[in-house]
C-alpha cells in the first residue's frame, strides 16, 4: 500500500478536480469517511520539507478554498495507507465537523504591524524611557553586562506594551468585521504585533477599508496585510 | 483567490464560482508573504503528528526551533536543498 500526504479536510462530496496536482506533481484525490473527505496524494514516505513542496501544499489547499473553506493540514501530515486514514477520519469526525463549522464561509488574512521608524531609532527611544541602572560609579564587565540585559529587557517590554495597545486598538476598530483573531505570540521577529484574522468572504471589503483607515491614522506604524489565506491559524482541533 | 458575492446554497454559503472578484493582496515585500506562508504551512493547521523533527544529511536535529527553520528555508530558495521531517513526537495544536 502507498502512503498519503494530506492537504485538507472538507465535507464529503467536495472532490478535487481531476487535473489537480500536489507534491511532486502527484494527482490529488479524496479519501472519504464519516461524511468528511481528506484531499491527499500518494507519497511513499513523509515528505521532505522543501520550499517548492511547501508551495505545492498551499496551492492544493487554496484550490479547495476556491469552492469551500477547508481545514488545512500542516505540511508533512502523512498516513502509511488509506485504511488508517479512513479510521482516523471516522474517529475524529465530530471534531472535524466542528472545525469546519468554525471556518465555514471565511478566510484568513495576516496583518503585520511594524514601527515606521528605523529599528535603531526605536531602540534609542525605548532606552531613553528606561531609568538608568545603579550609580555612575559602577564598574566592571559584569555591571555592563547586566545593564545590557536590562536594556534589552526594557526594549522587549516596551515592544510588548506597544504591541498589546496596537492589537487592542485594532480589535476595537475591526469589531464586527472579523469572526476571530489569532495573535502571534511572540510576534514575528522585528514586528510590534502580528495577527491573523478570520474574515467572512462577503465581508472582505469592509475589513480591508477598516484596516486601511487604521493604517492612515496610525502613522507611527507600517501596516502590512497579506491574504487571503486558507484558515491555517483557526484550526481548533487537538491532535489525535 | 477572488471575492465572494455572498450567494447562498452551497456547503458554506459560497458556491463554486463565489471567489471571482476577490482580489489577492500581495505585500510589496515578497519576504513578508513568504514568512507568512512558511509560518502557516509549517507551524499551523491540523496535525496528526507533533513537532516536525528534521534531519540534515542523516543527522537528526530534534525539536528544531521553527523560527530557525524558517530562516534557513528562506535562504534556500526554490532549488535549495531541503531538510527531512521525521516521525511523530507528540505535541499539541
Amino acid at each position: 500500500m502507498m502512503g498519503m500526504h494530506l492537504y485538507c479536510i472538507v465535507a464529503a462530496g467536495q472532490a478535487p478536480s481531476r487535473g489537480l496536482r500536489g507534491l511532486d506533481g502527484v494527482r490529488v484525490e479524496g479519501v472519504s469517511a464519516g461524511g468528511l473527505s481528506v484531499w491527499c496524494s500518494a507519497a511513499a514516505r513523509r515528505p521532505v520539507v522543501e520550499l517548492e513542496r511547501v508551495r505545492a501544499h498551499d496551492r492544493v489547499v487554496r484550490a479547495a478554498c476556491a469552492r469551500v473553506t477547508p481545514l488545512p493540514f500542516r505540511f508533512g501530515q502523512w498516513f502509511p495507507d488509506t485504511d488508517r486514514l479512513e479510521a482516523w477520519l471516522l474517529a475524529g469526525r465530530e471534531r472535524y465537523r466542528e472545525g469546519l463549522a468554525t471556518v465555514s464561509g471565511a478566510l484568513e488574512f495576516a496583518l503585520r504591524l511594524d514601527p515606521a521608524v528605523a529599528p535603531r531609532e526605536a531602540r534609542e527611544e525605548a532606552v531613553a524611557a528606561v531609568r538608568p541602572l545603579g550609580e555612575s560609579t559602577e564598574r566592571g564587565a559584569g555591571s555592563a553586562y547586566l545593564r545590557t540585559l536590562a536594556r534589552r529587557e526594557a526594549v522587549r517590554a516596551e515592544r510588548d506594551r506597544r504591541g498589546e495597545e496596537i492589537l487592542s486598538a485594532l480589535a476595537t476598530r475591526l469589531d464586527g468585521l472579523v469572526r476571530a483573531a489569532a495573535p502571534d505570540a511572540p510576534p514575528v521577529e522585528g514586528s510590534l504585533a502580528s495577527v491573523g484574522h478570520l474574515v467572512p468572504r462577503s465581508g472582505f471589503e469592509p475589513y480591508r477599508r477598516a484596516v486601511e483607515r487604521f493604517a492612515r491614522e496610525r502613522t507611527e506604524l507600517t501596516v502590512r496585510l497579506t491574504g487571503p489565506w486558507p484558515p491555517y491559524s483557526f484550526v481548533r482541533v487537538p491532535p489525535s | 483567490m477572488s471575492e465572494a458575492n455572498g450567494r447562498e446554497g452551497a456547503v458554506d454559503g459560497v458556491g463554486p464560482a463565489e471567489l471571482e472578484g476577490m482580489p489577492e493582496i500581495e505585500s510589496p515585500l515578497a519576504d513578508v508573504a513568504l514568512v507568512d506562508l512558511l509560518n502557516r504551512v509549517l507551524d499551523r493547521g491540523v496535525v496528526i503528528a507533533g513537532d516536525v523533527t528534521v534531519s540534515v544529511a542523516g543527522v537528526d536535529l530534534l525539536h528544531l526551533d521553527l523560527r530557525l527553520l524558517l530562516s534557513s528555508v528562506e535562504s534556500l530558495g526554490p532549488r535549495g536543498r531541503g531538510v527531512g521531517p521525521r516521525g511523530p513526537t507528540g505535541g499539541a495544536e
